[in-house]
């Protein structure tokens, strides 16, 4: 079944996030018309354009860009290991970030930014390939089930270790709480320059490979018959992984759902072809999440909710659709 | 039969395998053995005889309460939680022939955990003071438990569709962990970290008071579940087979569930979200003693309370001053273990 990949649900898609984006800026705990956002953005200063702006514009941009990534890496992964069961968060890629950066903060209490967030990248990225390598030890290696039950595992692992360090240093819990609930309020701007060139890189990665993610799915001697270097593929796809992971984790902490529900459900919209398929789960990704975002402050109004709370609300029953829908239950 | 000592009387007739017996008796000694030192070691090291007199009550004011008081709950609360773990995983086990089911992954620990967040944030007052008894504590997680494996079941629909059961406990895990921070956030801060120790599994702090209201419920659920051993037996058969023997199924089904819901909820009751006891014990008794139901029942519980109080003590030693949650160890142990059940041994 290959739906028809028309440019209108891209345009609806976009016109959607837009809207999600302005919903964004003027919905909170204090909410705004849209004439005050025009006021706002001409230059008046007060306190709407203050909230406007430098609260609620920072966060209203990042959303969109995290939730992206994270869809994309989503539709890599799930391309990549040929099971639409799985996802960054799912084997255990944000936990390995979140462990790596509270014991960079604990070993080096005084360590930059910069280098806080090699340790997350690389942290994602060595989770992925454990998660990789443990997958094709053993029996069972085409059972779809794999990868997750072996991701649930090494999750909780990592996180047992993160609660171990925790409790021996609770200064470095109240800097990394930060890491460990996702949340995409009051990022600085130095977190900013440090995330989001990860992130665009991540994006050109996979935008270089983009031609030959078709061929993604093959094992190695068919892709080798097609002439592509399917280990070299694997590769750059796994590193653009990480860079997209490693860079959310840092920009929003681990935010979990959204790169293994938005791949199923953009693959029903968009068709199967990743050309178009790519593109298409980082307009959705990006709409969930500034979506969620929004939800965020009115769930426990007047408390917010950390973002990644309600991908889970939202995102969960979304995924116990599609397995009781799509899947036969005996794999 | 070789291996196996038979005593018949007039009424009844049993069987000992001699290897399960010794097994069971060196596994007990062990416990007993953990439980002397556990009482011994910690922050403040005792001798052997101001040991034994401080389990009595007879030595000094300080060694009394150390020992008596704060080690000798928390350590048998570290049984009753790991033998509760451990049964509940299997009777899960048996009862969906899942071979990976398990309260910690299943998210029956999880519903448990969202309820008893509620629990503690609706039933305090401005000085956040239970304006219940804590007696309730329990029946609440039975009830969280309940509903979490009621809507798992429903989900899945079919029951030995190994696949989804494991995938939707995953999702509906994720779900109420994300529902318990919530409730965390929107209740008073003092719920917040009650309900976060609890949620990592946490048997310091334990006080006669608990020991007062889990043992009976502990006591009268194995009797129950000892009594109830040759359902274990019929479920390994084919389900025709067990309608062939004039079995209900259905019966036996629910009688499984409801006793490993509420072993479930007398272990995560107290001591919190302890996981993998019950995934990795039952694996390991059925390698060490074979798949006899009276056997594997004792083992299972002799292991997890083994297993769980041991983490305990590695919690409160290794890294003394501070204190490691058990719940941190125990998946330390048994997630390595599992991983090698897993990729090597199949199902």
């Amino acid at each position: 079944m290959l739906p028809p990949s028309s440019p209108r649900r891209f345009y609806f898609a976009l016109i959607a996030l837009m809207v999600a984006f302005i919903t964004s800026l003027l919905l909170g705990y204090q909410s705004y018309g849209l004439y005050q956002l025009v006021q706002a953005f001409a230059g008046e200063v007060s306190e709407a354009s203050y909230i406007l702006l430098d609260l609620r514009l920072p966060r209203a941009i990042l959303a969109p860009v995290v939730g992206a990534a994270l869809a994309v890496a989503g539709v890599m992964l799930q391309s990549m290991t040929r099971n639409p069961l799985t996802s960054p968060d799912i084997i255990g890629m944000n936990s390995a970030a979140a462990l790596v950066v509270v014991v960079l903060l604990t070993v080096m209490p005084g360590i930059s930014l910069y280098w806080l967030n090699v340790g997350a990248i690389s942290g994602a990225g060595c989770a992925g390939l454990l998660v990789y390598l443990l997958a094709k030890i053993g029996h069972d290696k085409h059972s779809l089930l794999k990868l997750p039950l072996l991701g649930a595992v090494i999750t909780l692992f990592f996180s047992a270790m993160t609660q171990v360090i925790l409790t021996l240093d609770e200064a470095v819990l109240e800097k990394a709480l930060f890491w460990l609930a996702g949340s995409v309020t009051d990022r600085g701007y130095d977190l900013m320059q440090v995330g989001l060139p990860v992130i665009t890189l991540g994006f050109v990665l996979t935008a270089l490979c983009l031609r030959q993610m078709e061929l993604l799915h093959l094992d190695e001697s068919h892709a080798h018959s097609m002439g592509v270097n399917i280990k070299r593929l694997h590769n750059m796809v796994l590193l653009s992984v990480a860079l997209l992971v490693g860079g959310s984790v840092v920009l929003a902490g681990p935010i979990g759902f959204i790169g293994l529900v938005i791949p199923q459900f953009a693959k029903l919209v968009f068709g199967y072809r990743h050309r178009i398929l790519i593109p298409g789960a980082a307009l959705m990704g990006a709409l969930l999440l500034t979506l969620a975002d929004v939800l965020s402050r009115f769930v426990i109004y007047p408390q917010e909710a950390p973002v990644g709370v309600v991908t889970a609300i939202i995102g969960v029953p979304l995924f116990i659709y599609y397995v009781v829908h799509h899947t036969s239950g005996e794999v | 039969m070789k291996g196996q000592v038979i005593f018949r009387g007039a009424s009844f007739s049993l069987i000992f395998s001699v290897r399960a017996t010794l097994g069971l008796l060196l596994l007990t000694l062990l416990l007993l053995a953990s439980t002397v030192i556990s009482l011994r070691v910690g922050n403040e090291v005792f001798g052997w005889t101001d040991t034994f007199l401080g389990v009595l009550g007879e030595a000094d004011a300080f060694t009394n309460l150390i020992v008596q008081n704060l080690r000798l709950p928390r350590i048998l609360l570290a049984i009753i939680a790991g033998a509760s773990l451990a049964i509940a995983g299997l009777l899960l086990q048996n009862l969906t022939r899942v071979s990976l089911a398990s309260p910690s992954l299943l998210g029956t620990v999880d519903g448990a955990g969202f309820m008893v967040t509620l629990f503690l944030w609706w039933f305090s007052d401005a000085s956040n003071q239970l304006v219940v008894s804590i007696h309730w504590l329990p029946f609440v997680a039975f009830l969280g438990a309940v509903m979490s494996l009621t809507l798992l079941f429903a989900l899945v629909r079919r029951k030995s569709s190994m696949f989804r059961l494991i995938l939707l406990g995953i999702a509906l895990s994720g779900l109420f962990k994300a529902l318990t921070i919530l409730a965390m956030i929107k209740g008073p801060i003092s719920v917040a970290s009650q309900a976060q120790l609890w949620l990592v599994g946490y048997v310091n702090q334990t006080s006669w008071s608990e020991i007062q209201v889990l043992a009976p419920i502990f006591i009268s659920l194995m009797v129950l579940v000892i009594a109830a051993y040759r359902l274990l037996l019929v479920s390994n058969l084919h389900q025709d087979t067990i309608a062939g023997l004039g079995l209900s199924i259905n019966r036996q089904t629910l009688v499984l569930a409801l006793l490993s819901t509420a072993f479930t909820a007398t272990a995560v009751a107290f001591a919190g979200g302890i996981g993998f006891v019950g995934l990795v014990v039952p694996h390991l008794a059925r390698r060490l003693f074979g798949a006899h139901a009276l056997v594997l029942l004792f083992s299972c519980a002799v292991m997890g309370a083994l297993m769980v109080l041991l983490a305990d003590l590695a919690g409160r030693t290794l890294f003394s001053p501070y204190e490691v949650p058990t719940g941190v160890f125990t998946a330390l142990i048994g997630i390595p273990f599992f991983l090698y059940l897993y990729l090597f041994k199949g199902r």
